[in-house]
């Protein structure tokens, strides 16, 4: 068994991990290196209660600091890996250190995609991925004059939500529909009458020639055909792109992400990559793909610390995926997962309160439930493809 | 302040004071006490935060339609006096509370 475990990354899916490994009875080092200052965190309140204020920087702790020195995880975070060695098996820290290690964990998660847009650098444009993000996007969105969304995804659309609360906003999306990528048009329209009920503009199949500013700060968004959209504040959120850099500079085979086989190892037997990262052959989608969830994140960290503490974890990786999203008041959740092209049947749905089940098909079968306010048929949902995915 | 005793699915006991506000469920992670995963955040989505309420001095709200869905799905079983951690506020809801935590969460 190895003696040392190092994590690289300390979000939901390295605490996690380095977390489970303790619990399962791991006696060795663990260090879990977090390139932000802050204590490590969760990020899904960010662009909910924790931007709305409800919550507060306590709040988003993943554990409390002293929990770390009490199980013994070398947690350090400021600090970034500048190289892995892989021969060698150590990898050198941002201040010089090096650490070697038996075992590897990439859990080096996603950042924002960004925007090549002329005027994206100026103040008042914003991505949301981080506390600071958040900090500095609840003060733009308090001032006066509206706001502009660029890309209408879950998390866009979760703080448009919000900032309808404040003040004019508009989302801007290239595509014929918002959540198009990740939603039947059943449950996507359903989310974009609701949001349009709040008052949010939404204009989908757009163009952008630019975003204008004044003093180096955001004053509009200008649209392909000339039109000027007035905003005092511009949120980007495009989509992310995998930190796989450090895994490709060391050798590893990266392709939109750190490439895994189906138990979540890379192309080095010593070397996983988890959560955001992680493109791997999901069970459920039958390609190989990677998936940003909470769920992904820590299902994979217990996996793989199962693993390495030679636990029963079966010889795939086969959790079944789940997600959610608050859009508005209303509670979007999504078992299993659907591409594109499968079909879709809907269930139910009544729009006064908001209820929806859409059943995702692929071959005839059920591979995904999108529901909207409806708990109890996600849930049952997730029971149903945890039976599929054990056959 | 109201306090929170957790009782282990082994049978060892810890009473942790819990500031007004906090949920049984935040207050087990903020305090290291093992056997909470709550990996949802509190929103009521994941059920991994079961707890089974033995005694106490308070009036809990009422079982939402929500949580009633999740405790059908905990990884150990529900029973009577399941409720989510999440759910149950310190102050808002109770004085004191104890809670026994099943074996599993995940």
């Amino acid at each position: 068994m190895p003696d040392s475990i190092v994590i690289i990354g300390a979000g939901q899916a390295g605490v996690t991990a380095a977390v489970t490994l303790r619990e399962r009875g791991w006696e060795g080092e663990i260090h879990l290196i977090g390139e932000e200052s802050a204590a490590p965190y969760q990020r899904p309140p960010l662009s909910k209660g924790y931007l709305s204020g409800a919550e507060s920087s306590d709040d988003l702790l993943l554990r409390a600091g002293h929990l770390f020195e009490r199980d013994q995880i070398q947690l350090r975070t400021g600090v970034s890996v500048r190289r892995v060695d892989r021969e060698a098996r150590t990898v050198e820290l941002s201040g010089g250190e090096v650490l070697a290690y038996d075992a590897l964990i990439f859990a080096t998660g996603s950042a924002p995609r960004a925007l090549t847009l002329p005027g994206a650098e100026l103040d008042g444009v914003h991505v949301i991925r981080t506390v600071q993000d958040a900090d500095s996007l609840r003060q733009s969105l308090h001032r006066a004059g509206g706001s502009v969304f660029i890309g209408g995804g879950f998390l866009g659309l979760e703080v448009a939500a919000q900032a309808a609360k404040l003040g004019s906003v508009t989302v801007l999306e290239l595509a014929p529909q918002i959540l198009g990528r990740v939603l039947s048009r059943e449950s996507a329209s359903a989310i974009s009458a609701y949001l349009e009920s709040l008052g949010i503009n939404i204009r989908c199949g757009v163009q952008l020639r630019e975003i204008e500013g004044d003093v180096g700060s955001v004053s509009a968004v200008v649209l392909g055909d000339g039109e000027r959209i007035p905003a005092s504040s511009v949120v980007v959120s495009i989509g992310a792109v995998p930190r796989d850099e450090l895994a490709s500079e060391c050798g590893l085979e990266v392709n939109g992400g750190i490439v895994v086989d189906s138990g979540l190892r890379t192309s080095d037997e010593m070397i996983f990559a988890i959560g955001d990262c992680a493109k791997y052959p999901s069970l459920f989608a039958g390609i190989d793909m990677r998936v940003e969830s909470v769920q992904n994140a820590t299902d994979q960290a217990r996996y793989v610390a199962s693993v390495l503490t030679g636990g029963d974890h079966g010889p795939r990786y086969s959790a079944v995926p789940w997600f959610w999203s608050h859009q508005g008041e209303r509670k979007l959740q999504i078992a299993g997962i659907a591409l594109p092209d499968d079909e879709a049947r809907l269930v139910e749905h009544d729009t006064e309160s908001g209820k929806l089940v859409v059943e995702r098909l692929r071959g005839g079968d059920v591979v995904a439930v999108e529901t909207i306010n409806a708990a109890g048929a996600h849930m049952k949902a997730r029971r149903l493809l945890a039976e599929m995915g054990a056959r | 302040m109201p306090t929170i005793t957790y009782i282990h699915s082994g049978g060892s006991e810890e009473s942790i004071e819990a500031e007004a506000g906090t949920s049984v469920m935040r207050t087990a992670i903020l305090n290291g006490v093992d056997g909470i995963v709550g990996e949802c955040g509190g929103q009521a989505m994941c059920a991994t935060c079961h707890v089974f309420v033995r005694s106490v001095d308070g009036e809990l709200p009422e079982i939402s339609d929500d949580e009633d869905e999740m405790l059908d799905c905990t990884a150990d079983e529900r029973q009577g006096e399941s409720r989510l951690g999440c759910q149950l506020r310190a102050g808002d809801h109770f004085e004191s509370i104890t809670v026994v935590l099943p074996e599993r969460q995940v």
